[in-house]
């Protein structure tokens, strides 16, 4: 295992300090939910409430009004709606990155951000959303891009970008929201506990849909987490992917250039961690987080900014080789005119922003000094946006006919928009930190040492529980769910596994706060079927996204767009992906919920005096009384016996 | 589980067992390399086509490996500390490839269109690349990119060899900024190798992904190389214990993402072309989409990616030796193809010709960097014995 959560070196810190246990952690990350608001969230809240109602204005006023009130024109058609679409739905990709791809490459130190990335992701895809929705001008026919059979016998054309642009969103969002929730199901169980209010008690345990941490529910869960990281990693790709079609398919100079799909999936990982270290360096004092999100953490972080910055250097380098190799002067016009036109003060910034300050990180001081790289990362938002101002408008703004060049100013519209977009982001990011648990607890307990069932010396011994009397045996008075005892840790809780197996017993099940490693071999669980209803979604989506499109372009409405053929499979890769991804999603979230018989809020499990510490520090086991082995009195001696005490016995 | 493991078996390779091979390994070289040699005047413009195909395939292999070497510093990957002298060992031929470059450089003419001045002159669209596509341009440039994979190859392993002996950590540290500026270096010059040895073929046609083209293709040839070393070096019976199915199992998971990564790459170059259908560009691909060479080019969708996808997405595929070596050896053959695919166009645009000229190159380079490599493993350990981290690598298990 590559498990970094304490230093193979003595020279590297280790990932959490402050010497938390299970508990601990707990109360940190459920506290932050449960205190009342800090003066300072409420002062955030009311600003980027304001913020947000002027977005919503502005928003109101473009749809009425027409799209006529920004400052676009032709030849300039697209100008800040595009910007801070793309501007939005690059930052949402390192959410993805955080808690996807970092997981496939088992470093663990992304437990402690991954939540609050992922929800970052949400919020920026949203503001994505709104302005690649309302740049559509007449938003009430937005539905002319959903495949269904219309009254009008017309169907989305799906050799056009823009099809592939709402499958790719919607795709992305719908997956990130499953997974944000996915990751948040445990959590929202271990709120569910401490609930001290009724309300509060209902609300999260209706969020948590009966999740009770058990060894089988925490198998399936796992799988299907791997599958959904294996899933969300080539989607997030695809979703830049096919962002970057939508210019580089074009035959505009500056916009056609082969290298645009990971030249723009790279950008929008580095603008995406650049927004995680401006978010994270300030929440992670005013929230008292400092202990999980420690120096090492934004070191990491900062050193993943310097590398993605290196590579959209080589991209802008080839970029511009390119134009001078290609020998094409409309191409080698677009970059003289970036560089020395009208709008070379963007170009400019955007050089200044995106190349040259990050190579600041090669300092350790900076990458280790909190204000410093949040100043960098600052001017990385700035320099990103410029870039797609860049790309966007100086394509346009001088085209192929000299008569028609224009210039793209923008209006106090298109000013009070790009503010509006931070105000719909920090707005229900600010909601997310009050309600939710910000930090993936279930995660970071399970990255912790004493966390590895074979790990022996505990750092924090903790006082074992004292000794209760087993509860009066009294089955005959009623029905009997079966027994449970608690167990002091992970390794114990194997330990007493083996040993009632050994004994006979069969209908056994753990309870513990996170996945133990290595207890699903213990209880003689096979391997998880989750993959195999990923793999029939999968399937599914490819074959159904497939049948659609060539059925409405060849078939339906057979129209030749673009001079391409009617049945052209190559323009259908990008939805047959996107739609592949999201039915194969839905399978493994589907796969979960059924193999693990949630939701289902009650069970007799629920009903053990100290059960609510199985989502914080309380390690379970029970006995079903249906096990043929079990016996009414001998059984909560066995239990005692393997180690477990507070024994008793659970009522339906 | 044991967080450390202690080496339980001998790591160096016993000197009468190995060096009959290197020499072998060599006597095959020069016998095919002569066979090759005495065959060049019958078919000069082919043999020379065939020289360059098979020189980008190992010189590419051994890139990828050092790559891979770069990355895994980069990232202080612990699993992969085993590995890393069999990368080394793997990358080693570079310095001997500027070598082999030499009769590249003496057959341009036969090679490229612009290695005529006079014709590239006379062309309006080609005057102006005259500065870049020119001899002696083209001839400083591979000696540019020769060097620097030569000292960034040699720095790594005299810095990994003195670990050896010394044990001193800072080594550690050392190899790891090495590799911050190696990176850099590698991932540009072999993006301009790129550019100056395929894409100048047709010195109108242009892509800008094709650097990144040719890492994918490389990052790929290196691993495949990697696993089957490993396998060749578990079936002469060592380090069974030390490189286990652990290890096998997580690089046979980067061959699964990688050859993803492929035909990611390759698909946004043919779509992007395909889809803005300007003339200057899809010349390349109508050629390529046309006859036999459009067989080729269904064979590479399945066999660069398709079958080994498939193949790989299973679990006992990545951690069983023998279908991890066949999907290794599978992707190195699709990987020739691949390069083959990009290169012969050039000679014989109408339909693919191959002669056996195309093998007896391939096997004569083969076999020369092979004992290359074999040499490289003879003559040091095959683990970094001195570097603290290896029994926790020997360790290493998935979860």
């Amino acid at each position: 295992m590559n498990n970094h959560s304490h230093a193979p070196f003595a020279e590297e810190p280790p990932w959490i300090t402050g010497n938390h246990g299970f508990a601990s952690l707990t109360n940190l990350v459920c506290g932050l939910v449960e205190r009342r608001a800090p003066a300072w969230w409420w002062g955030a809240f009311l600003l980027a409430g304001a913020i947000f109602t002027l977005g919503g204005l502005m928003t109101a006023y473009v749809i009425s009004t027409g799209i006529g009130v920004w400052g676009m024109n032709s030849p300039v058609a697209w100008a800040f709606d595009i910007t801070n679409f793309v501007f939005w739905v690059g930052i949402g990709h390192a959410g993805t990155l955080i808690s996807a791809i970092l997981y496939l490459f088992r470093q663990k130190w992304r437990s402690s951000l991954n939540r609050f990335a992922e929800a970052m992701t949400l919020f920026a895809v949203a503001c994505a959303g709104l302005f690649v929705t309302i740049h559509l001008g007449r938003v009430w026919l937005f539905w002319y891009l959903i495949p269904a059979p219309s009254a009008n016998q017309i169907y989305p054309n799906f050799r056009s970008a823009l099809s592939w642009d709402f499958a790719a969103v919607a795709t992305y969002a719908t997956v990130s929201t499953m997974f944000w929730y996915y990751g948040l199901i445990p959590d929202f169980g271990s709120l569910r506990d401490r609930a001290t209010g009724r309300m509060r008690r209902f609300v999260y345990g209706l969020l948590a849909l009966g999740w009770r941490s058990s060894g089988r529910h925490w198998h399936n869960y796992e799988s299907a987490y791997l599958m959904l990281a294996g899933l969300a990693t080539p989607l997030v790709v695809s979703v830049h992917t096919i962002v970057s079609f939508d210019f580089a398919t074009s035959v505009v100079p500056g916009w056609h250039s082969t290298i645009f799909p990971p030249y723009f999936v790279n950008g929008a990982i580095f603008s995406g961690l650049a927004m995680v270290i401006t978010l994270i360096v300030p929440l992670r004092v005013l929230c008292g987080l400092t202990d999980l999100v420690t120096t090492r953490h934004l070191e990491t972080m900062c050193k993943l900014i310097l590398a993605t910055s290196l590579l959209l250097s080589y991209g802008y380098m080839v970029e511009l080789t390119n134009a001078w190799y290609s020998g094409n002067a409309y191409e080698q016009f677009v970059f003289t005119n970036r560089m020395a036109g009208p709008y070379a003060w963007c170009y400019w910034t955007m050089i200044a922003c995106n190349v040259v300050l990050p190579q600041l990180f090669w300092m350790r001081w900076v990458r280790t000094t909190p204000w410093a790289m949040f100043s960098v990362a600052v001017c990385v938002n700035v320099g990103m946006w410029f870039e797609r101002f860049v790309i966007v408008v100086t394509s346009l703004h001088r085209d192929y006919l000299p008569s028609s060049w224009g210039m793209f100013y923008p209006t106090w519209v298109d000013m009070g928009l790009l503010a509006g977009g931070f105000g719909l982001f920090a707005t229900p990011f600010l909601l997310f930190i009050r309600f939710v648990p910000m930090v993936a607890l279930s995660e970071v307990k399970a990255a912790l040492p004493e966390a590895n069932p074979h790990h022996t010396a505990s750092p924090e011994a903790e006082p074992a529980p004292a000794p209760v009397p087993p509860v009066p045996a009294d089955p005959t008075a009623g029905p009997c769910f079966g027994a449970m005892a608690r167990f002091r840790g992970p390794e114990e809780l194997t330990a007493a596994v083996v040993e009632l197996r050994a004994l006979g017993f069969q209908r056994i099940d753990t309870y513990s706060p996170f996945p133990i490693h290595g207890i699903e071999k213990a209880l003689g669980l096979g391997r998880s079927k989750v993959p195999l209803f990923t793999l029939a979604g999968g399937i599914f989506g490819l074959s159904f996204a497939q049948w659609l499109q060539w059925y409405q372009s060849a078939i339906g409405y057979p129209l030749i767009t673009g001079g391409k053929p009617i049945n052209s499979t190559e323009a259908f890769v990008p939805i047959d992906f996107e739609t592949m991804v999201l039915y194969a999603a839905f399978g493994s979230v589907g796969a979960m919920l059924l193999l693990n018989g949630l939701p289902r809020l009650y069970h007799p499990v629920f009903r053990g005096r100290s059960f609510a510490r199985a989502t914080d520090d309380g390690f379970f086991l029970t006995i079903e009384a249906r096990d043929p082995k079990f016996d009414p009195r001998e059984t909560p001696a066995q239990l005692a016996e393997a180690g477990g005490t507070e024994v008793e016995f659970l009522a339906h | 589980m044991n967080r450390t493991r202690t080496i339980t078996e001998p790591v160096t390779v016993s000197t009468h067992t190995a060096k009959p091979v290197a020499l072998v390994l060599l006597a095959l070289a020069v016998m095919t390399g002569a066979i090759s040699v005495s065959a060049w005047s019958a078919a000069p413009r082919h043999s020379a086509f065939s020289y360059l195909t098979a020189l980008v395939f190992v010189t590419s292999m051994s890139v990828g490996a050092l790559a891979w070497l770069l990355l895994l510093h980069l990232t202080g990957a612990v699993w992969s500390v085993a590995l890393r002298r069999l990368l080394e060992n793997l990358a080693s031929p570079l310095p001997w490839s500027a070598l082999l470059f030499i009769p590249v450089v003496l057959n341009l003419g036969r090679l490229y269109v612009w290695a005529d001045f006079a014709r590239i002159s006379a062309d309006p669209g080609l005057a102006r690349k005259a500065v870049w596509l020119n001899p002696t341009a083209f001839t400083a440039r591979a000696a540019l990119y020769f060097t620097t994979w030569a000292v960034v190859t040699g720095l790594l392993r005299l810095s990994s060899i003195r670990q050896d002996r010394t044990g001193d950590p800072a080594h550690i540290r050392r190899m790891r900024s090495a590799s911050a500026w190696g990176t850099i270096g590698v991932g540009l010059t072999s993006s301009f190798a790129a550019f100056d040895w395929l894409m100048s073929f047709d010195p109108r046609w242009t892509s800008s992904i094709f650097g990144v083209y040719f890492w994918a293709g490389s990052l790929v040839g290196g691993l495949a190389a990697l696993i089957l070393l490993v396998l060749v070096v578990h079936a002469a019976g060592w380090l069974r214990e030390t490189i286990t199915a652990e290890h096998l199992h997580d690089l046979g998971k980067l061959l699964f993402g990688f050859v993803i990564f492929w035909a990611y790459i390759a698909f946004s170059q043919y779509f992007l072309i395909w889809y803005a259908n300007f003339p200057d560009e899809t010349e390349w691909y109508v050629v390529r989409r046309a006859g036999d060479w459009n067989t080729l080019s269904w064979a590479l969708v399945f066999g660069h990616f398709v079958v080994p996808f498939f193949l790989l997405l299973s679990r006992p595929t990545k951690r069983s030796p023998f279908w991890l070596g066949f999907v290794a050896a599978w992707s190195l053959v699709f990987h020739y193809a691949d390069l083959y695919w990009v290169i012969m166009p050039a000679l014989s645009p109408s339909r693919p010709e191959p002669r056996w000229l195309d093998a007896s190159w391939l096997l004569t380079l083969l076999f020369f960097c092979g004992a290359i490599v074999a040499r490289a493993c003879l003559k040091r350990p095959l683990v970094p014995i001195g570097d603290a981290r290896l029994p926790e690598s020997i360790a290493f298990r998935n979860s």
